[in-house]
């Protein structure tokens, strides 16, 4: 390289830039001010959950009451909530055969380990309703598929049943993906939106899936709640809620958004502060910011 | 098997014997050689056995003269080429922890090794480099081992390649022609037989060095095509080989039975260059590596800066923090797991399976968390560090203020930081290697010291009408009048002094192409002689009869040679007894050290006391200050019987065989007496430029500074002062001693002495080559370790190149933690180049050797300032950051997946897709800090290499950026970041349902929003830390960012790809916007805040060592008032120095026994 190049290699360089103790403070300042807002913004929201497992033990089906304090404009979902289910261990996760669920007939199967075969998984009815031929490969197999949580609910008002459509609760990607094989063969619809979100695992070991959506307010009042217990052994010592809910997305504010704001914004005055002070003493000392 | 055949024939050649003599010869010569040993490794073999050979019967069993400096071998490459690589422990780590991806129980990488690509990337990039590296050493091997040599092969001088040169071997060196192996001086061209050789690739010295052929072997071989004759045999006895450079003892047996014994002066070493003689003959004696110089060479071995070595002790410890963390994971699993067997029944734990019982789930998942970990310790690290180590080099070698360095091992760029000792040469390194006579003494007048702005300046243009001589700075126009006006009051006296000059010297002279050429041994005696040239007094020749001519103002004197009385470092004068044909008077003429000559005056106390007296006193201790080298001048006349008289008793004591040298000495001291002083002369060692403002800056950074050099004691004191190392405000301990005991009652004496004296006083050791030799051995080491820790200033002087290794190494020794840095020019200082942690070459007249061997190549001594404080320096701050950032981006990357387990049971789920995973450190967080490590600068580059503001250079010998404390610090980052990390994004998407339609996110939809964070808070850190925003540093950082966002995308598209599509459902849900913003904003603003208290306990420490204030320098004026403090314990320096060869001092080498070795020959009745 000429001395040109080293010149323009020079030019590269810009000027250094210094970072203050003021702008700390205004960025303890910011996350305050977010975190408080996100506290005081109303965002409509009705929550109600009800546990099932209890009432429903050692029963194929049970109800229970559910009560609707106020009016709750549509769209309303309902949800199942499941706790202590570890979707998120390495041996259940890597048991979703998904090139099975995408259609694949031509399907791996060692990873569905010991809930291979239809035996194995404890299925004798296809979903069009014949037999499965019990050392065939289920399909769907795997722990996830096996683990299915297929209770079924419906929602009664004052006798009457409310419709609840279990079409549009999953991510159109998912959607797309999930392909039946032959239904004469699988012991379920893999296109099923419910089954679907099931086979989402869920990162955390209480979570909750959607299972239905009401396109309807719901006036407040008392409904109940008729529950098909089909889940295997899998669900034995879980418990179980049923969610009524209209809205999902600042669903528990001070965990997520309010308290680490609250709680960094002031740690970062208090460093600004001390900074200022110092700073305001000695300008010369902090030049710049250096980390090693 | 043809090489005993061939010493069978050699031996069983017919001779047809006359004479009993002759059959005694032949008995003589009628052995077999036994020069070896059978058994043991090569130096037990060969190298264990003094050897007995005959002239042209070349010794087949002995190695042939072909030397091998590179590692490999065709044939050994590849398995030791392994072999080195498999002997970092982190490539045996990546080994091992492939083996591991391949059990399919504990693989997340479905049983494929996957880490075996990067591995084998690395280890083939790097096998590659050493390959091209030793290629090049192969090539040059070759083309020494090639070059032509012309060798008797017992009837004719043939050519054969140098390779094939025996011991025993008779061999032609033709003028200027490189000696190819050791050997000894059969004949000379030179009547006399003597030969001039250049050693400067032995000991750096550019001065020439006379030889001789033995007296006795002059007689034998006459003629130059003798060397066939059966009766010109002689047989060799001689020691085995030694690495001493200066020693060597044999005896030869001529073929009619005379002995005589064969040192040092009538041995010729490979490497040295023949001068001034037509040719000469040898006899080889030793060959290959057994030669001095290539027992003197050391091998090279790959340097690691301390960086690097540290840093693997922080990877050993981050290994150790793994283990652990895999260990704890991997217990909380099988525990909980087996607690919790019912509940998890989906899990599918069958009773009597082994996965139900505790010990096998430990294993699997501590097999499975390890795999999850080994990113952990940084594979990418020592590649990322390389690149950018190679591009810093690059950046080095375009620095416009450095005259185009050489980067060679640009591993070593940061150790340049962390320098606390330069041991550095000083021919050539801190001077230039020429003389200059500057000024002198005529009577109480000085000339020669003048300034430019003066009427008597002589300028430039005016310097074309004056003899044009080399090694002349003299501009003082008022010698000239006092030489050409004949009236002037100093004329006779001006006269008398630079007729003086020109006769008493022992220059020959050379006509070449109608040119007057001087051949001198002295560079002293050069710069004199050219400079009464300068001044008109030439020296035109001696000729046969010893008649001394010079010719002035166009008439010629000449002189009558009596006697010559030589300069020996003992005598500290040489003396020149000579008679003016003209006139007839007898003078004797003498120019030597002040302190012998002054003392011999022919003066009166009361006129010593006189003004003229002191005022040369004075003036030499001025000179002497600022490190010129000064000679006294006198002269004696004699009457002509006190000649004769003297004369006649001086001839009976050279033919004396008893005590001849000292009755010789003692009649000498009995002329060189009642001196008449005529002057004095100073001439400049040129020191190069800067070079003492260099040194002054570079101790008071707090580097300790040493000098070793070839030289004597005076000429190093000399370069000591004129550096500015030594003042006369150092009390300086003088270590010249021969003798073990000697040596150590003088430095048990130092060692008393130092408590003793001032504290305020520095001391400065210097210590010669001999009296090293014996205090490197191990009980008198730990002395001399112990004086120079007190020491500012250490001059070493008199040292072979293999002392000066084990000097470094001395110190390197003492003090595991102390960086050094050898600097030299010569291929005498390649040893301690190696030897020293960096080796700084100078590419100046005395060829590339040094610069080759080195790490770095510079010009000029000075430009290490900039090397050091700037380069060194920021390199240093730069490549510990980049380590300790590369620990910490790790971390970031790995942690959050162990955080994770707290929610899955430590269930060693993977958060991240395999394929992105892999291209994190290859493009999501890779190239911002090498913009980083290559552009970033802390401070302006010149106010750095002032170094005057603050000690910038500190923080490097200190330590401070790169030790357990910053890099645990940088961990806990990485601990509680990647905490943050983990959980947030956690909890603002996966707690609940995250969308307007109530839909919730699969788990890599979280690892994705995770990874994501991860790549842009480590980007954001470069940002964070770096010193100057580059638009190549801004354009990495988005580079990083968007390539990030590119590949999800990317991979979305890709319906094959086992990528679970979540990309675009993130994008769509706000809480993952909001998520992003609030860890960003909490992990950045948190950092800051715990940085800026960090830097504040920085900044203090550095503000409590700040900078010793550097000494004022002298300049060269000399019209400073003179210190000479009563208080000092030495004399003020008066600066005498004079190089010349010194026979004594070449003898004594074979009297002392070097480390006690006995190699003498036994003499032997053959």
């Amino acid at each position: 390289m000429n001395s040109e190049q080293t010149k323009q290699l020079q030019e590269w360089k810009l000027k250094y830039i210094k970072l203050n103790p003021i702008l700390l403070i205004l960025m303890g300042l910011v996350l305050i001010a977010f975190g408080i807002v996100s506290q005081t913004v109303d965002i409509e929201y009705e929550y109600i959950s009800t546990r099932y497992d209890e009432i429903c033990a050692q029963k194929n089906s049970c109800i229970i009451n559910i009560d609707v304090p106020s009016k709750m404009k549509s769209p309303v979902f309902f949800s199942y909530e499941v706790s202590s289910f570890f979707q998120n261990t390495d041996k259940y996760f890597n048991s979703i055969p998904y090139d099975q669920l995408y259609g694949d007939s031509d399907f791996d199967t060692s990873i569905c380990d010991q809930y291979k075969t239809n035996q194995e998984m404890g299925k004798t009815l296809s979903v069009t309703g014949k037999t499965l031929a019990q050392d065939e490969i289920a399909i769907p197999c795997g722990i996830a598929a096996y683990s299915y949580m297929n209770d079924e609910f419906s929602l009664i008002k004052d006798g009457k049943q409310i419709p609840i459509t279990d079409k549009g609760i999953a991510w159109e990607s998912d959607r797309e993906k999930f392909t039946n094989i032959n239904l004469d063969k699988q012991w379920i619809d893999m296109e099923s939106e419910r089954f679907i979100n099931w086979m989402r695992p869920s990162p955390l070991s209480r979570f909750r899936k959607l299972w239905g959506r009401i396109d309807q307010d719901l006036e407040s009042g008392k409904y109940t709640v008729n529950i098909q217990i089909k889940t295997n052994d899998a669900f034995t010592e879980t418990k179980k809620y049923v969610l009524l809910h209209n809205n999902g997305q600042f669903s528990d504010p001070i965990l997520v958004i309010t308290l680490p704001c609250l709680c960094i914004g002031p740690f970062l005055i208090i460093f600004g502060l001390i900074n200022l002070i110092y700073w305001g003493k000695k300008q010369n000392l902090i030049k710049k910011y250096r980390i090693y | 098997m043809t090489e005993i055949k061939n010493v069978q024939i050699e031996l069983h050649t017919p001779h047809v014997l006359n004479s009993m003599e002759e059959r005694d010869s032949k008995n003589l010569f009628d052995y077999q050689y036994d020069n070896i040993e059978k058994k043991g490794n090569y130096a037990q073999k060969y190298q264990s056995k003094n050897r007995k050979i005959t002239s042209n019967r070349p010794d087949y069993q002995l190695p042939d003269n072909s030397i091998q400096t590179s590692k490999y071998t065709l044939l050994n490459f590849f398995p030791k080429q392994l072999f080195e690589q498999f002997s970092k422990l982190a490539n045996v780590y990546f080994v091992l922890m492939g083996a591991l991806q391949m059990v399919p129980e504990v693989s997340i990488s479905s049983g494929i090794p996957t880490i075996y690509l990067p591995l084998g990337f690395i280890i083939l990039v790097s096998g590659a480099k050493d390959f091209y590296e030793d290629y090049k050493r192969r090539t040059s091997d070759n083309e020494e081992n090639k070059q032509q040599v012309t060798a008797f092969d017992g009837k004719d001088f043939v050519k054969i390649p140098s390779y094939e040169l025996r011991v025993g071997h008779i061999v032609k060196v033709n003028q200027d022609e490189i000696i190819s192996a050791d050997m000894i001086l059969l004949r000379s061209s030179e009547k006399k037989g003597i030969c001039y050789v250049e050693t400067k690739s032995l000991d750096g010295e550019t001065n020439l060095k006379q030889k001789n052929v033995h007296v006795d072997l002059l007689q034998t071989f006459k003629s130059d095509d003798c060397f066939g004759q059966l009766d010109k045999r002689i047989i060799l006895k001689y020691q085995a080989p030694t690495p001493y450079l200066y020693k060597f003892i044999g005896e030869t047996t001529t073929s009619n039975l005379q002995v005589s014994s064969i040192n040092f002066n009538n041995f010729l070493l490979r490497g040295c260059n023949l001068r001034n003689v037509k040719y000469v003959f040898g006899l080889v004696a030793y060959t290959g590596h057994d030669t001095k110089i290539m027992m003197n060479s050391y091998k090279a071995r790959t340097k690691r800066s301390k960086l690097e070595v540290k840093m693997q002790q922080f990877i050993l410890i981050i290994f150790i923090t793994q283990f652990i963390m895999c260990i704890i994971a991997s217990l909380v699993y099988s525990i909980t797991y087996f607690n919790n067997r019912q509940y998890l029944n989906y899990l599918y734990i069958g009773e009597n399976t082994s996965e139900y019982t505790i010990p096998y789930n430990f294993f699997v998942r501590f097999g499975n968390w390890m795999l999850i970990f080994n990113n952990f310790v940084p594979i990418s690290l020592l590649v990322t560090l390389e690149m950018v180590k190679f591009i810093q080099g690059k950046i080095m070698t375009l620095d416009e203020k450095l005259n185009q360095p050489r980067v060679q091992t640009s591993n070593l760029n940061e150790e340049l930081g962390q320098i606390e000792h330069i041991f550095s040469d000083k021919t050539g390194t801190l001077t230039c290697n020429i003389m200059e006579f500057k000024q002198i003494i005529i009577g109480n007048q000085n000339y020669g010291d003048i300034l430019r702005s003066s009427d008597d300046y002589i300028r430039d243009d005016e310097l074309l009408n004056y003899p044009q001589v080399s090694n002349v700075d003299f501009r003082d126009k008022t010698l000239m009048q006092a030489i050409n006006d004949k009236n002037h009051i100093m004329h006779d006296k001006v006269e008398e002094c630079l007729k003086m000059i020109s006769i008493c010297h022992t220059v020959i002279s050379d006509q070449k192409d109608g040119k007057l050429i001087y051949n001198a041994t002295s560079p002293d005696e050069l710069a004199l002689l050219n400079f009464a040239r300068f001044v008109g007094f030439e020296f035109l020749g001696t000729d046969e009869n010893n008649i001394k001519r010079i010719s002035y103002q166009e008439q010629i004197i000449e002189y009558q040679l009596l006697e010559m009385f030589e300069f020996t470092s003992a005598r500290k004068r040489q003396s020149i007894l000579v008679q003016v044909i003209n006139t007839g008077d007898i003078y004797l003429f003498s120019k030597g050290a002040d302190s012998v000559l002054l003392d011999q005056v022919r003066l009166s106390k009361e006129e010593l006391n006189k003004n003229e007296y002191h005022q040369l006193v004075q003036r030499l201790q001025e000179y002497g200050k600022i490190g010129l080298r000064t000679l006294v001048l006198s002269k004696r006349k004699l009457s002509k019987q006190e000649y004769e008289e003297w004369h006649k008793r001086y001839q009976l004591a050279t033919q004396q065989i008893e005590n001849r040298e000292e009755k010789m000495q003692v009649l000498q001291d009995e002329l060189e007496k009642n001196y008449e002083i005529l002057g004095a002369t100073a001439i400049e060692d040129k020191l190069q430029q800067d070079v003492a403002d260099t040194i002054a800056a570079v101790k008071a950074a707090g580097i300790k500074v040493w000098v070793l050099t070839g030289d004597k004691i005076e000429t190093a004191i000399n370069i000591g002062y004129s550096c500015s190392l030594l003042t006369n405000n150092l009390v300086q301990h003088i270590v010249d001693e021969k003798e073990e005991l000697l040596i150590n009652e003088r430095l048990d004496d130092i060692l008393n002495k130092i408590p003793t004296l001032q504290t305020t006083q520095g001391q400065a050791l210097i210590i010669s080559g001999d009296a090293l030799l014996h205090a490197l051995k191990p009980d008198i080491q730990k002395k001399v370790a112990e004086v120079c820790g007190y020491c500012e200033v250490v001059l070493c002087c008199r040292v072979s190149p293999k002392q000066k290794q084990d000097v470094v190494s001395l110190i390197r020794g003492r003090n595991q933690l102390c960086s050094t840095l050898a600097i030299g020019d010569g291929a005498n200082d390649v040893n301690m180049i190696t030897a020293a942690h960096v080796g700084v070459g100078i590419r100046g007249v005395e060829g590339q050797q040094a610069a080759r061997a080195a790490d770095y190549s510079v010009q000029e001594f000075r430009e290490l300032r900039r090397l050091l404080f700037f380069h060194g320096r920021e390199c240093y701050r730069r490549n510990s950051v980049l380590v300790c950032y590369t620990f910490y981006k790790n971390i970031l990357v790995v942690l959050p997946q162990f955080w994770y387990g707290i929610l899955s049971m430590y269930s060693a789920q993977s958060l991240y897709d395999t394929f992105i995973y892999q291209l994190f450190n290859i493009l999501y967080g890779a190239l911002p800090i090498m913009i980083y490590g290559i552009f970033d600068e802390e401070y302006d580059a010149d106010q750095l290499t002032d170094n005057k503001l603050q000690n910038y250079y500190q923080q490097g010998p200190q330590g401070v950026l790169f030790n357990i404390q910053i890099v645990l610090f940088w961990v806990f980052c990485g601990f509680w970041q990647a905490a943050i990390l983990c959980f947030f994004p956690t909890y603002t998407i996966s707690e609940n349902f995250v969308e307007n339609s109530g839909f919730t996110h699969h788990l890599w939809a979280q690892g994705t929003m995770i990874f994501g964070l991860i790549v842009v808070i480590c980007n954001l850190k470069v940002l964070l830390f770096s010193n100057t925003y580059t638009p190549a540093l801004l354009g990495s950082i988005s580079f990083s960012m968007i390539s990030y966002l590119l590949s999800w995308i990317i991979l979305d598209n890709i319906p094959q790809a086992e990528a679970y599509v979540v990309f675009q459902s993130l994008f769509q849900t706000p809480n993952f916007h909001f998520g992003n913003i609030l860890v960003i904003a909490a992990i950045c603003s948190i950092d800051i805040a715990l940085n800026i208290k960090l830097n504040r306990v920085l900044q203090k420490v550095n503000q409590n060592t700040s900078i010793k204030t550097p000494f004022s320098l002298n300049n060269l004026s000399i019209h400073q008032p003179p210190k000479i403090g009563g208080k000092l314990n030495n004399k003020a320096h008066t600066g005498f120095a004079f190089n010349c060869l010194d026979r004594d001092e070449l003898e004594d080498q074979d009297k002392i026994d070097l480390y006690g070795i006995d190699n003498q020959v036994q003499s032997q009745n053959g």
